[in-house]
Parts: C-alpha cells; sequence; structure tokens
C-alpha cells in the first residue's frame, strides 16, 4: 500500500509534526519573560487552573475580542476566582505585532487586558511547543498540569464583533467545567484567528 | 501648522498604495443589457492588493472564505457566488488556498421574465485578505446596473465567460469514492471508457474544510483502470466523513473537474 504522502511544510521554519501538547496529557513546560522583565514559570503554578491566551493586538480577530470587551472581562472575571491568565505574544522581533516590552505594555493597558502576566515569547519557544497557530489561540491547564483544552475562544470564526454575543462560548464553557471540576467535554476544537508570527 | 500638514500628507500617500480591505471588488456583467427570463454571466472582479490573499471555500488551516450578501429584488435570481481553481499557499507558516492578484468570481444572474425597463443591483461582497502583515477584514458594496433588451457584449464578455468555463464542474462518468480507515482517506476515481485524461500531474484541492489536512501534497496514482490516493485526514476531521467534495485541475484536464462524494445512507 502506498502511504508514503510528501508533506507540503516550506519555509525556514517546521511546525513540529508531532503535537508536543496533547490533551490530557502534563503540558509543556516553559519559561518565559513577562513585560517587567521577571521569569514566569509554568512549574510554578502547579495547583492552579491556568490559561494561556496567544495574542497579537493588530490582529482583526484579536481586536474583536477587545473592543468588544469580551477578552478583558473573561481576564478579570477569572482572575478574581483564582485562574492564573497569562496573554502570550510570540511574534518575532520585527514582526507584526512585536512591541518591545514597555511598548507593549502601553498598548496591553490601552487594549484593557487585565491577564496575570502578559509574557514576551519572543523566540517563539513556548508557541511552538504548544503548536500556537493564530491569535487568538486558547489553552487550559489544569492544577495536575494536564492539558485539558485547545482550541477556539468561541464558535464564530469572524472578525465582528457582534458576533461575540451570540457565539457559542467554546472556551468558558471549557474553564467553567475546569473550575467545577467536570470533565471538559468539547476539548481540542480548531482555533480561528491570524498565523502566529513567529 | 506646516509640520501636521506634513504628516496628513505622508498618512494620504501610505493610504494611496492600500485598498481598504487590501483590495477593490466590482460586478461585472457580459452585456449592460439582460433578456427577462435568460440567465447572464456576471462576475465580482476583485482585485487584491501586492502581497495580500483572499480565501477559497476550504481557506485551508485560518481564513474565512469570501462570501456575497445579495440584495436582489423579488423575482431576480442569481446561481450563487461560483469559485475559480485557487492557489495554494503558506502565510505565517499556514497552510491555505485562495487568490492573490486579480480574481473574477462568476455569477449567473436570471431577471425575471417581466423584466422591463432599467433596474439598480446590489449586493455586498465581503472577504479576509491576507499578508506577511497580518489580516484585514474587506467589504464592498457592489452595484450591477442592467437595462432591459438584447444583449450586447461589453469589453468584460470575454472574460467573464473563460471565467465561467473554468469553475469546476462534474463530468458525467467520473467517479469519486472515500473509504475512511484510521487516519488516511482512500480515495478512489473511477471513470467510464471514454475519460483518459492522465490525472497523475493534476493538482487536487480538498474543497470540504477541515476533512483533509491542508498541509498535505496531493497527488493521484494511477491503479489499472483507476486512480487513487491516500490523503491524510485533517486535525479537525469530524469522523465517520459523510460527503467529501474535490476540485482536480491541470494535467489532462482540459476544464477543473469537481468530484463528490456521499456516504451512503445507512440501509442502503
Amino acid at each position: 500500500m502506498k502511504n508514503i504522502i510528501p508533506t507540503l511544510v516550506a519555509g525556514a521554519f517546521a511546525l513540529v509534526a508531532a503535537h508536543a501538547a496533547e490533551i490530557g496529557q502534563p503540558a509543556p513546560a516553559f519559561t518565559v519573560k513577562n513585560l517587567k522583565g521577571e521569569l514566569v514559570s509554568l512549574a510554578d503554578l502547579k495547583g492552579k487552573i491556568v490559561v494561556l491566551e496567544w495574542v497579537n493586538f493588530d490582529c482583526p480577530f484579536v481586536k474583536k475580542h477587545y473592543a468588544s470587551g469580551n477578552m478583558p472581562s473573561l481576564q478579570e472575571n477569572y482572575t478574581s476566582k483564582n485562574v492564573v491568565w497569562l496573554t502570550i505574544n510570540s511574534a518575532a522581533e520585527g514582526k507584526q505585532g512585536y512591541h518591545e516590552p514597555s511598548k507593549m505594555a502601553e498598548v496591553a493597558t490601552a487594549q484593557g487586558n487585565k491577564a496575570s502576566h502578559f509574557l514576551m515569547d519572543t523566540d517563539g519557544k513556548a508557541g511552538k511547543a504548544y503548536d500556537a497557530k493564530v491569535t487568538p489561540h486558547m489553552f487550559i491547564i489544569n492544577q495536575e498540569g494536564k492539558l485539558i483544552y485547545d482550541g477556539a475562544i468561541d464558535s464564530k470564526a469572524t472578525t465582528a464583533t457582534d458576533d461575540v454575543a451570540t457565539a457559542d462560548k467554546l472556551f468558558v464553557n471549557a474553564l467553567e467545567a475546569a473550575l467545577a471540576g467536570k470533565e471538559v467535554s468539547d476539548a481540542k476544537n480548531k482555533p480561528y484567528g491570524c498565523g502566529v508570527k513567529y | 501648522m506646516p509640520a501636521r500638514f506634513l504628516t496628513v500628507m505622508l498618512f494620504s500617500s501610505a493610504l494611496a498604495n492600500a485598498s481598504p480591505g487590501q483590495a477593490s471588488a466590482v460586478w461585472i456583467s457580459e452585456s449592460s443589457t439582460a433578456e427577462p427570463g435568460k440567465p447572464l454571466h456576471t462576475a465580482i472582479r476583485m482585485v487584491h492588493d501586492e502581497g495580500w490573499h483572499s480565501y477559497w471555500i476550504n481557506p485551508g488551516e485560518a481564513g474565512i472564505p469570501t462570501t456575497v450578501e445579495w440584495k436582489l429584488p423579488a423575482g431576480w435570481q442569481h446561481g450563487g457566488l461560483c469559485f475559480p481553481v485557487p492557489t495554494r499557499f503558506i502565510s505565517s507558516g499556514l497552510s491555505g488556498f485562495g487568490y492573490e492578484g486579480t480574481l473574477l468570481l462568476p455569477v449567473m444572474l436570471t431577471p425575471p421574465e417581466d423584466f422591463t425597463g432599467s433596474i439598480r443591483l446590489e449586493a455586498v461582497v465581503s472577504w479576509l485578505a491576507c499578508g506577511n502583515n497580518g489580516c484585514v477584514p474587506g467589504e464592498a458594496r457592489l452595484q450591477l446596473e442592467l437595462r432591459a433588451g438584447k444583449t450586447v457584449a461589453t469589453d468584460d464578455r470575454d472574460a467573464i465567460l473563460s471565467a465561467h468555463r473554468q469553475v469546476p464542474a462534474p463530468r458525467a462518468g467520473v467517479r469519486l469514492e472515500v473509504i475512511e480507515k484510521q487516519d488516511l482517506l482512500t480515495l478512489t476515481i473511477t471513470h467510464d471508457e471514454g475519460f483518459d485524461a492522465d490525472l497523475s500531474s493534476s493538482r487536487v484541492f480538498p474543497v470540504t474544510p477541515e476533512l483533509i489536512d491542508p498541509k498535505a501534497g496531493l497527488r493521484f496514482k494511477r491503479e489499472g483502470k483507476k486512480w487513487t490516493l491516500a490523503a491524510p485526514l485533517g486535525e479537525f476531521a469530524q469522523r465517520p466523513v459523510r460527503k467529501l467534495s474535490l476540485v482536480l485541475d491541470g494535467g489532462g484536464l482540459e476544464t477543473p473537474l469537481e468530484l463528490t462524494w456521499s456516504a451512503p445512507l445507512e440501509g442502503d
């Protein structure tokens, strides 16, 4: 049986063929600097539910969730429930969406970002460990350090702010399940957004 | 005062090179006159800014297909927005299918039987344009003015008719079958005697989103009287696979081919 398929993966880098981040498996470790220059390590957050939110403030899909107030209100709501929320930017220096840390801090504040930490994953290591493909791309890690959600913020893959109110809240449903100690039913789905500019 | 003027000048010149939504769109027709009840070949012509692309029915790993909101008066019918064969590209490391440069999206339009006088038809086309510098949603209000009367060829007629001919279409006697096994879809094309195109160098595009991995290179191989291809399932394919459409273009094909398979219903 001729099953050898040439895979079309061109470009200066290759996304890993096997997913390092699998639902139900230990979430890949990372240590990344936040906007204050402090190192933030996933290992230190064991015992807490951790949200990873990949961001690019120039992306119209991200703008949809910030201009509508959706993402900031989720950040505020869930950090007050003891969830650690990490907003992550994996754009390489000079690529769209990249700002150097002090400028990024201004932009994040102006956008209303209320994450626990904003991580500058400029070398893309954390992004590639999770295979973060687009912005926004959401991940949830449970108290035992296992990956329990990898997918979209919601069900409407559009740039229209009006769609936030009527979309199925895929990410929120998963996070609510995690907080209630219940199984996440739709743990892996297709995230929508602009490609991460590694 | 002069500094502010200079800023406005620089801003304007930057915008002069970029269309809103990084593309322009207009509705064109084979004729500015149309006969009542007779289908008319029209098209939406999109011109993308350099370095930007819009998306096909199956956009690939990311992206949104171009759509149209029709605002036609009673009695007017359209045949839907048709898509020519796309090109495949990699943008920000993500595989996608879509278009660059100038694109004609064919639309058949049929006036009502009682069409007289003249009319201005309206529609809104929406797209997502992406490039190395990110993505921008785009939208254009389209207008097409038509008068009742015998058709008279416009300068656009040849290009529009050619675009209509190049829309992938099914072909009698050529069939697709799909078998799902583990993480592969075995695609088999069978055909009646008359069809002798060599499909080994045809480009293959999955129309149905998600089912086939957009990163995969797809090529049919001859197996006796059949053509086969083992395609990797897409990461987010809904299983079991119940319906799949493909487009084949080039190689031995005169015009692009669309093939569709549907799983037999329970009890068949």
